[in-house]
């Protein structure tokens, strides 16, 4: 076999700590040979950053290199000196960090950071950097040029931002760039763009990319290769094609199958066991969670080369369950686009009556300071209107920025709208400053921030109590709080722990337990999912669907996560800039019509899974959405579809798009409808899907 | 708790602290002479086995009068804090908590405190009141009670912008709960750091009263008063002064450390 660009050989890391050495990464190999992109997956804990950080001698204190080689070509680059590391790095490693915002420094301008790297490598002179800088704004298609490169980066938007991350690593053409999650905290559309993009830099420059992600559908896209981690150790690896579509190890399969997607049935019927703190050190470190494991697994396990270039850790991989993924590609998708939107309607239950009913709610950042030097006074919520019926899952989405969030902070009374009620029961409480007790207790809310949503110095025991104490004045008995542990797979002895000690999807779940504790009508989940791994996902989704059943409660489900509204929700409302332009069944995200925005929402979801039809074109980024005039559609700006003045000067009407479906857009329902599935049918064969 | 006791500053400055507070609550019982005693035939002697510190120029037994002059300055340190916990605690939490208008009252008021110059604010308070012990405890606790505030404010306000307040605030609980058993037990590492660093200025605050003959009077005497009882005579016996300072300098030098200490440590339990 010809020297790899870069080979990883049987790299081991640990960190030290009080209480002694930790092993985060134990005998990883790997290989990455030129023009190719291999993703390296792996949940939170995984060490996948650690092996990031390895590859570019940037272990914080503490972590080292216990075993093992990096070799670049033929160099290693662990007993390089530091002059022979300056060369490699940057000029021939280039590094994408996780978050843009962060990794330019705010108080330069974004052309001097970019012809840093250029000045320093290259040695080139001063005008020629220029010239080269504003040839890679072309590359990653900033337009804008001279005026970006003046710009600072507070002034561009995240994906802009990230985009010149991207430029300053390829600056240096170098052969190989390591991206640690490149798009998280992007919104969708933004991700999507972003991926086209490497896309389309890696068939230009055949660069090497160690592609670093949880994001199962985006290594899908994009790798050539995958190598699946799991507590520190390389589960399976091989070509994407095989080891995403016949998994030959357990984890692997259990990962795909709690995948949700936009097309196809989300399954998650692997049943696991919940995560436990720490992976086993010895052995499998999968076989404390795994269904299938034996004694035998707590031996040393090897990888196993099952076929030519794919490689399994699991001992029984032969008796391993039949497993296939289908893929949805170019080929297949047809099938699964629905056809016409009455033909899969799932009619509303009739008769639900409504637990929450919102209207016309208006709220708006009451800062006057800043309000007066930003465009406008832009309403973060703008008449919104809907009801939360009885025992359903209402799934809000939206970009950041779209007032999702500041929705559910005014139903749960953290922000106060400025005008408009929330008749919850028979009682507004809009205008109310404290709420009575009984509404608080039927109205729970789990937040984004598991982990600073529960009190660091309280024993999860004292948390647990607490809804017994403030709602029916008594204390909780030992069963009931054993119980209430119990039901999200809590062991006892977690009663007596401090929930400062808890590990992330321990948390999660003690919020959740404590969302429960007083059976509430209607729990609220704020981004509550966004900061939970893939298998940690689907296992709250179905705690949560089951708790549902139990509780006959109603879930107000706040997402940008298309796939998993798509799996839980039951009805969608779609926030764009604080206005509601779509809300209807789950359907309305699943086949047309859609309304504009839905439609681009729904198409960077798909392109996230390689399924984007080729003639529809996200729009470019802007680098601020400038508010609207008092009177057009919100939307004009960014809108595919836009069909001309109109949109500006008058509000689209609310247009009945099928029972329990409203559109707000001046194109007929039905045009929609016939332009949107257009979009699919023809040239279908012509995009194919690596 | 184990780590602390590891910590070779955090024991040294415990040790000390305590020593202090021993010698000064066994005063009578360990100091040889009443504090007042003269002994006419033996003044300003240095340091001997019958005079450990030496004498005065009264011939006043100079550790006797330090034993005795600790009681009063750990009594007013602590009593001074005391005053500036008491109203600077719960002022700093409501602030914090609640903020917008009741912040601003609240802060603005501590400001215009603030804006005197400690010793004319405490001298003021002291010429109106009259010079003695309580008014002296009460003069130096006012004098710092807005910055006790100013620190209390602060560290509430970081863990003010916890989503835990949040849940809280939705769950229906009320401010006096989510103050007391939410808010403040976040909030005690620079509390308790605050505690102690304010005891070491409230003695010398006291100890600079006590100098100026605003504290409390002859014969009783704090070491501030010994410091200045002995001014006038140190060049000839220098044992007069030293003895005094070594203890004002040790307590408040064992408090800081101790507040270091302390600030570390639970800087350490909130990461694991």
């Amino acid at each position: 076999m010809p020297d790899a660009l870069l080979g990883v050989d049987a790299l081991s890391i640990a960190y030290r700590s009080a209480k002694g050495e930790t092993r985060v990464v134990r005998d990883l190999t790997f290989r990455i040979d030129e023009g190719e992109i291999v993703g390296l997956v792996g949940e939170s804990g995984s060490g996948k950053t650690s092996v990031a950080l390895a590859l570019l001698n940037y272990l914080p204190r503490g972590g080292r290199v216990v075993t093992g080689d990096i070799r670049y070509r033929d160099q290693s680059l662990l007993t390089a000196s530091r002059r022979e590391l300056r060369r490699i790095h940057g000029r021939r490693i280039a590094h994408i960090a996780q978050d843009p915002a962060s990794s330019l420094n705010p108080a330069l301008r974004v052309g001097l950071q970019l012809e840093e790297g250029m000045l320093r490598h290259l040695g080139i002179s001063t005008a020629e950097a220029r010239n080269r800088a504003l040839a890679l704004l072309e590359e990653v298609h900033l337009r804008g040029g001279e005026r970006i490169l003046q710009a600072y980066p507070h002034m561009l938007s995240g994906g802009m931002q990230q985009r010149i991350c991207i430029a300053m690593a390829l600056a240096c053409d170098p052969d190989l760039i390591v991206m640690d999650e490149p798009t998280t905290g992007l919104d969708a559309s933004t991700e999507a763009a972003i991926f086209d993009l490497l896309r389309e830099l890696k068939a230009h420059r055949r660069l090497s990319v160690l592609f670093i992600s949880h994001n199962l559908a985006a290594v899908r896209g994009m790798a050539d290769r995958v190598v699946i981690l799991y507590g520190g150790r390389c589960m399976e690896h091989g070509p994407t094609t095989t080891v995403f579509v016949r998994p030959l190890h357990r984890y692997t399969q259990m990962l795909l199958n709690s995948l949700p997607t936009m097309r196809g049935a989300a399954t998650g019927d692997i049943d696991m066991p919940w995560q436990a703190a720490r992976a086993p050190a010895e052995g499998c470190p999968f076989r404390d969670r795994c269904d299938l494991a034996q004694p035998e697994c707590g031996q040393e396990q090897v990888l196993v080369e099952v076929a030519p270039a794919h490689g399994s850790a699991c001992r029984r991989w032969q008796e391993l369950p039949a497993f296939t993924v289908t893929v949805p590609n170019a080929a297949n998708g047809g099938d699964s686009v629905p056809g016409d939107w009455n033909d899969n309607d799932v009619p509303s239950p009739p008769g639900r009556e409504a637990v929450i009913a919102v209207r016309e709610l208006t709220h708006r950042y009451r800062n006057s300071l800043l309000a007066a030097h930003s465009r406008a006074t832009r309403l973060s919520l703008d008449k919104v209107s809907f009801e939360l019926r009885a025992g359903e899952v209402l799934a809000i989405i939206g970009e950041s920025g779209s007032g999702k969030t500041t929705m559910a902070r005014c139903l749960v009374g953290l922000a106060q709208p400025h005008s408009g009620s929330i008749v919850v029961g028979a009682t507004d409480v809009a205008a109310l400053r404290r709420r009575p007790l009984a509404i608080a207790r039927n109205l729970q809310i789990v937040f984004q921030n598991i982990a600073g949503s529960l009190h660091p110095r309280k024993r999860v025991g004292t948390i647990l109590e607490r809804p017994f104490l403030l709602y029916e004045r008594r204390h909780a008995t030992d069963d009931q709080l054993r119980d209430l542990a119990h039901s999200v797979g809590l062991r006892a002895e977690m009663l007596e722990k401090r929930s400062g000690r808890l590990s992330g999807g321990e948390r999660q779940r003690v919020a959740l337990a404590r969302a429960f504790a007083p059976r509430p009508a209607v729990i609220v989940l704020d981004e509550a999912f966004s900061a939970l791994d893939v298998s940690m996902k689907m296992k709250v989704r179905n705690l949560l669907q089951q708790k549902q059943s139990e509780l006959s409660a109603s879930y107000l489900l706040i997402s940008h996560d298309l796939p998993l509204v798509r799996s839980m929700a039951d009805r969608v409302l779609v926030l764009f800039q604080g206005w509601v332009c779509e809300v209807g069944q789950r359907r309305i995200i699943e086949a047309p019509p859609y309304h504009p925005y839905t439609e681009t929402l729904v198409w960077s979801a798909l392109a996230l899974e390689s399924l984007k039809p080729s003639t529809f074109e996200l729009r470019p980024e802007t680098s601020a959405d400038t508010g609207t005039g008092a009177a057009g559609c919100r939307f004009h700006q960014r809108c595919p579809r836009k069909l001309g003045t109109i949109c500006e000067r008058e509000a689209p009407p609310q247009r009945q798009a099928g029972p329990d479906h409203t559109i707000a857009c001046h194109i007929p329902v039905a045009e929609l409808a016939t332009l949107q599935h257009a979009e699919w049918l023809p040239r279908r064969g012509a995009e194919a899907v690596s | 708790m184990k780590a602390l006791a590891k910590d070779p500053l955090f024991v040294v400055a415990l040790a000390v602290l305590t020593l202090h507070v021993v010698l000064a609550l066994l005063a009578t019982h360990v100091a040889p002479y009443p504090f007042d005693q003269m002994h006419y035939d033996a003044a300003m002697k240095p340091p001997s086995t019958t005079y450990w510190f030496g004498t005065d120029r009264y011939g006043r037994d100079v550790f006797s009068r330090v034993l005795y002059g600790g009681q009063i300055t750990l009594a007013f340190g602590f009593g001074a804090v005391a005053v500036c916990f008491l109203v600077g605690l719960p002022a700093g939490l409501i602030a914090a908590y609640f903020g917008g208008i009741v912040d601003q009252v609240i802060m603005r008021i501590m400001d215009v405190l603030m804006s005197f110059p400690t010793l004319l604010l405490g001298l003021l308070i002291l010429i109106i009141a009259g010079p003695n012990l309580v008014n002296l405890i009460l003069a130096v606790g006012l004098v710092y009670c807005p910055r006790t505030t100013r620190v209390v404010r602060s560290a509430a306000l970081a863990v003010r912008q916890s989503t835990f307040i949040e849940a809280a605030q939705v769950r229906g609980e009320r401010a006096p709960y989510i103050i007391v058993r939410e808010l403040l037990p976040c909030a005690w590492g620079p509390i308790i750091v605050e505690f102690c660093i304010r005891l070491g200025y409230a003695i010398l605050l006291g100890a600079s009263f006590n100098y100026l003959g605003l504290g409390v009077q002859p014969p009783a005497a704090d070491w501030g008063a010994l410091v200045q009882e002995a001014r006038s005579y140190m060049v000839r016996a220098p044992w007069t002064v030293i003895f005094p300072i070594i203890f004002i300098s040790t307590l408040v030098a064992s408090l800081h450390l101790l507040g270091d200490a302390l600030d570390e440590w639970l800087k350490e339990g909130d990461v694991a």
